[in-house]
C-alpha cells in the first residue's frame, strides 16, 4: 500500500514540475507573440478618419 | 384558404418556417469584453489571499502570485479552444474531445463553480461591509462621539455580528439579481466597464499608497518564502491527510498542496470562452488582447494586493481580524491620518461591494446560459427552459440556481472559508475537462485552428504539444492532490455534480423520447428551411413588408391588429420569433432543433392560427440572437422591412422600447435602413415612433417662420434663386457651430424651456382625430402619436 501511495506522490510530483517547466516556457512564448499583438495595433484596427469637430452632416 | 392562407401553397400543407442558423450579436470591444470577465475574476483578489493564508500559513501570498502567473498559461489554453470554436466553452470542447458523458460531468463541476460563485461573493461582500461597520463603531466610540447610554447599553463598543450581516446581505442581493434575472435586464457590457474603471482607481491608489508605505515605514518584511519548511497547514487543510505522516516524507507535495489552496484566486477564466463571440473584429487578435488584459490585471491586483497585506498588515490583527476582508485591513496599515485610511477604507468597501455584487450577478448568468445551453442541446428537457409568462425568461432555471445559492449562503453561516474550501472543486475540475480535451483535439480535431499553445515540437512528422500538456499535466496532478486535501471541496462538489450529472443523464433519456415524438409532429405540421442568414428572397417576402416579432402565445394582439392593418396585396407579413441565446448558451451556429424547440411550435400554430382567422398569408421566420432588440433591427434590415410592429412589454414603456430599438439600430452594422416602429398596446392603441434619421415633425409656425426668412432673404440682391431647404441648411449649420461653441449651455437651457413649453401645451390639446389618415407622422424617437385603428392601412 505504502509503495502505491509513494509511486503515485512521485508520479504526481513529476507531473506538477514538469508541467511548471512547460508551463513557463507557454507564459514566456506567448506573452512574446502578446507583445507583438499589441505593438502591431495600429496596422491591424486602422482607424477610420474623424469627422472634422462642429461640422455635423447636414442633409441637403 | 387560398392565397389568404398562411400555409405555403406551393408546398404541401405544411407551414413553412424559415430558420436562420446564425446567431445575430452586437459586437463589443476588447476592453468591454476585458472589463466582463474581471469583474468576475478580479473579485477574487477580496478573498482568495484570506482563505489561502489560513490553510498554508504566511508565505500564501508567494502561492497566490504562482496561481496569477500560471494562468496566463491557462488562458493561452482557453485561447487556442477560441481559436477552434468560436463558442469553446468546457461542454463544447469536452464534447467533441471525449463524448457526452464527460461532458455533462464537466458542466456539472462547473455549475458548482458558479453556483458557489454568488455565495461566496455575496458573504465576502457582507464582511467587508460588516468589519467597516464595526471599525466606524470603534472610532466613533474611541473619539468619545458614542453616547454613553448606547455604550452602556451594549456593555462596551457596540459591534455587529458580521456571520450575520453577511448571510443576510449575500441573501439580499442574490435575492436582487434573481429578480432582475427574472426580468431578463441584460448584463451591460457598459455597466461592468464603468465597475472596472473605479476598480482600477482603487487598485492604482492603493499600490502607490502601500508603495509610500514601504518607503516611510522602514522594517517591513517579504512574506517567508515558498519553501516545505514554511508550510504551515491549518488542520482543516490536510483534509483526509490528516492523521497521516506518509505524506509529510514528500516536501514538495506539500508545495502542491499549498498550491491547490490558492487556486480559486484564478476562477472566472470560463468567461474569457463566454464572451468570445461577442468580440469585435479581428476576433482572434482582440482576444489575445483580452486575454492579456484580465492575465495582467488580476496578476497585479490580486497577486500584488496578497504580498502587500502580509507585508504591511501585522501578523496580531491579519489573520485573527481581517482575514476576510484583507483589502479593507491593508488600507488600515496604510501610512497617513486615520481619518484618511477610514474613507479609503470606505471606497475599498463601496468598489468591493459593487465588483462582487456584479459577481453574484455573473453567477447567475452564467449558470443561467450553460444550462440553457445543454437544455438546448438535449441533456435538460424543455420544461427548465420554459419562458416566464410576462418576461420570457427561463425563469425554472434561475429560480433553480438561485435557490441552491440560497441554501448555500444560509447552510455557510457566512463563513468564507468554507465556501473557498469547496469552490476550489468547481473551478479545479472544469479546467482539467477543458485542457485534458483540448491535449485530445490536438491529435483528433483536423478543423481549423486559429492558434496553438506553444511551444510544439515534430519528432518523426508527429507533432508533440508540449506546452499544452504542461499546462494540463500542472492543473491535472493539482486537482488529484486537492481530492485528497480539500474534504469539504472533495465531499460536496462530488455529491453536487453527482447530483447535476444525474440529473442531466435522466433529463436527456426523457427528453430524447420525447424528442423523436415532437420531431415526428413537427414534421407533420412543419417545414423547417434552414438559412445561414436573413433576406427577403429566403424568407421569401418582397421588400417594404411589415415584421411582426411575437414571443407570448398568449400575447398575439400585435399581430391581429397587423393583420387587420395590412393590406397583404401590397405589404407581406413576416411573423417572427427571437430565439434568445443568453451569454453561455450556443455558439455562432446553432441545430436547428436548439432553435425551433417545442416552444416555438407552439408560439407559431397559435400565430397561424390568428392568420387563419384573419384570413391573410404571413411568412414565418425564427432567429437566433443574443440581444431580441438587436435582432429585431438586424432582421428588419436584412428583410428590408418598411415597418415594425410589436407588443408592449410588460416591463417597460413603449418610449422604453423605442428607446432600446433605436440603439440598437444605432449599434448595427451599415447598410441599414429607416424603419417605422409601431407599438401596439393590449388596448389596441399604437404609439407610432420612425427609427433611423428621419425629418423632423414641423409645427406651422416654424414652417412659416422659413417661409418668412426665405422671403427676405430673396428679396435681396442676388439671392433670388434661394431655395427654403438653403436656409434651413444654413441655420442648422450655423446653430451646430454655436452648439459646439460658447453657447452650448444656452442652446440647451432654451431647447429645455422649448421642450417644456410644448409639453404643457400637448397636455392641454385634445387627441389629434385626423393624423391616422397620413402616413406615420415623422417624429424623434420619444416623439409619440396616437393612432386608432383603421382597417388596410399602409405603413
Amino acid at each position: 500500500m505504502d509503495f502505491l501511495i509513494t509511486t503515485g506522490i512521485r508520479i504526481l510530483e513529476f507531473l506538477f514540475f514538469a508541467g511548471w517547466i512547460g508551463s513557463f516556457l507557454v507564459i514566456l512564448l506567448s506573452g512574446i507573440e502578446d507583445i507583438e499583438t499589441v505593438l502591431n495595433h495600429n496596422d491591424e484596427n486602422p482607424r477610420q478618419p474623424a469627422p472634422p469637430a462642429g461640422d455635423p452632416e447636414v442633409s441637403p | 384558404m387560398g392565397s389568404h392562407s398562411p400555409l405555403n401553397p406551393a408546398q404541401s400543407n405544411r407551414v413553412r418556417i424559415v430558420v436562420a442558423t446564425s446567431v445575430m450579436l452586437t459586437f463589443i470591444s476588447y476592453w468591454r469584453a476585458a472589463a466582463v470577465i474581471l469583474n468576475d475574476l478580479g473579485s477574487s483578489a477580496f478573498y482568495a489571499a484570506g482563505i489561502a493564508e489560513q490553510a498554508v500559513g504566511k508565505s500564501a501570498p508567494w502561492f497566490i502570485v504562482a496561481v496569477m502567473l500560471f494562468s496566463f498559461a491557462v488562458r493561452a489554453v482557453y485561447v487556442e479552444s477560441c481559436s477552434m470554436f468560436v463558442r469553446g466553452g468546457v461542454y463544447r470542447i469536452v464534447k467533441e474531445a471525449i463524448g457526452g458523458k464527460l461532458a455533462k460531468a464537466a458542466v456539472s463541476a462547473l455549475m458548482f463553480d458558479y453556483v458557489l460563485t454568488g455565495p461566496i461573493s455575496g458573504v465576502s461582500a457582507g464582511q467587508y461591509i460588516a468589519g467597516l461597520i464595526n471599525e466606524l463603531l470603534s472610532y466613533i466610540d474611541s473619539v468619545g462621539m458614542m453616547p454613553r447610554a448606547i455604550h452602556q447599553a451594549f456593555h462596551g463598543t457596540p459591534q455587529v455580528n458580521v456571520s450575520l450581516v453577511s448571510v443576510v446581505l449575500a441573501a439580499a442581493v442574490t435575492i436582487y439579481y434573481w429578480w432582475q434575472n427574472i426580468k431578463g435586464i441584460e448584463v451591460s457590457s457598459e455597466k461592468a466597464l464603468r465597475v472596472m474603471q473605479i476598480t482600477t482607481v482603487m487598485v492604482v491608489l492603493l499600490l502607490s499608497w502601500a508603495g509610500l508605505t514601504l518607503l516611510f515605514r522602514p522594517g517591513w518584511r517579504l512574506p517567508p518564502w515558498p519553501t516545505p519548511g514554511n508550510l504551515h497547514f491549518a488542520p482543516e487543510a490536510l483534509g483526509f491527510l490528516r492523521g497521516h505522516t506518509l505524506w509529510t516524507l514528500f516536501p514538495l507535495f506539500g508545495i502542491m498542496m499549498a498550491f491547490g489552496h490558492s487556486v480559486l484566486a484564478m476562477s472566472g477564466e470560463e468567461s474569457l470562452a463566454q464572451v468570445y463571440r461577442e468580440i469585435a473584429h479581428p476576433k482572434l487578435k482582440n482576444l489575445k488582447k483580452t486575454a492579456l488584459i484580465i492575465a495582467v490585471y488580476s496578476f497585479t491586483f490580486t497577486g500584488l494586493v496578497s504580498l502587500l497585506a502580509v507585508m504591511l498588515i501585522p501578523d496580531a490583527v491579519r489573520v485573527p481580524q481581517y482575514k476576510d476582508n484583507l483589502i479593507a485591513g491593508l488600507a488600515m496599515y496604510l501610512v497617513g491620518p486615520q481619518i484618511l485610511r477610514i474613507l479609503f477604507r470606505v471606497f475599498v468597501v463601496v468598489v468591493g461591494f459593487l465588483i462582487l455584487s456584479g459577481a453574484i450577478n455573473t453567477a447567475i448568468v452564467g449558470s443561467n446560459g450553460v444550462l440553457n445551453r445543454v437544455s438546448e442541446d438535449g441533456v435538460l428537457t424543455d420544461w427548465f427552459r420554459r419562458p416566464h409568462k410576462r418576461f420570457g425568461t427561463t425563469y425554472r432555471i434561475i429560480n433553480l440556481v438561485v435557490i441552491m445559492q440560497l441554501a448555500i449562503i444560509f447552510i455557510s453561516h457566512g463563513d468564507v472559508y468554507l465556501l473557498g474550501e469547496a469552490y476550489a472543486f468547481g473551478v479545479m475540475w472544469s479546467f482539467v475537462f477543458n485542457s485534458t480535451s483540448m491535449l485530445v483535439l490536438r491529435f483528433k480535431y483536423h478543423g481549423e485552428r486559429g492558434w496553438k499553445v506553444p511551444p510544439n515540437i515534430r519528432i518523426a512528422g508527429a507533432e508533440i504539444p508540449i506546452g499544452l500538456a504542461s499546462v494540463c499535466f500542472v492543473l491535472s496532478a493539482t486537482a488529484v492532490v486537492n481530492l485528497f486535501t480539500k474534504s469539504v471541496a472533495t465531499v460536496s462538489g462530488l455529491i453536487f455534480s453527482g447530483i447535476f450529472f444525474a440529473v442531466f443523464t435522466v433529463s436527456e433519456r426523457v427528453n430524447r423520447r420525447k424528442h423523436a415524438a415532437l420531431t415526428r409532429e413537427m414534421q407533420e405540421h412543419f417545414q423547417l428551411i434552414n438559412r445561414d442568414t436573413v433576406h427577403a428572397e429566403a424568407v421569401g417576402v418582397k421588400p417594404e413588408n411589415v415584421l411582426v416579432p411575437i414571443r407570448d402565445y398568449h400575447a398575439m394582439y400585435h399581430l391581429l391588429w397587423a393583420l387587420e392593418h395590412t393590406n397583404i396585396a401590397e405589404q407581406d407579413i413576416v411573423v417572427m420569433s427571437a430565439r434568445v441565446t443568453r451569454l453561455g448558451a450556443g455558439g455562432l451556429e446553432l441545430h436547428t432543433e436548439q432553435i425551433f424547440s417545442d416552444y416555438e411550435q407552439n408560439l407559431f400554430t397559435r400565430a397561424v392560427s390568428v392568420a387563419e382567422k384573419a384570413g391573410k398569408h404571413i411568412s414565418l421566420l425564427v432567429v437566433p440572437a443574443r440581444d431580441p432588440w438587436s435582432a429585431i433591427v438586424q432582421t428588419a434590415n436584412q428583410l428590408k422591412s418598411s415597418a415594425v410592429i410589436t407588443g408592449l412589454s410588460s416591463r417597460m414603456s413603449s418610449q422604453e422600447q423605442a428607446f432600446l430599438i433605436g440603439r440598437a439600430w444605432e449599434a448595427a452594422p451599415d447598410p441599414k435602413r429607416q424603419f417605422v416602429l409601431q407599438i401596439v398596446r393590449p388596448d389596441l392603441k399604437v404609439d407610432t415612433f420612425r427609427i433611423g434619421p428621419h425629418a423632423p415633425t414641423m409645427k406651422s409656425e416654424d414652417v412659416h417662420l422659413v417661409h418668412r426668412l426665405w422671403l427676405a432673404i430673396t428679396k435681396e440682391r442676388g439671392m433670388d434663386r434661394i431655395h427654403h431647404s438653403d436656409v434651413v441648411t444654413v441655420a442648422l449649420t450655423r446653430f451646430a457651430r454655436d452648439y459646439a461653441g460658447r453657447e452650448h449651455e444656452e442652446i440647451l437651457r432654451e431647447l429645455k424651456t422649448v421642450h417644456s413649453k410644448e409639453k404643457s401645451a400637448t397636455l392641454n390639446l385634445p387627441e389629434p382625430p385626423t393624423l391616422a389618415a397620413e402616413p406615420p407622422p415623422p417624429g424623434d424617437d420619444d416623439d409619440h402619436h396616437r393612432t386608432p385603428p383603421q382597417s388596410d392601412r399602409p405603413f
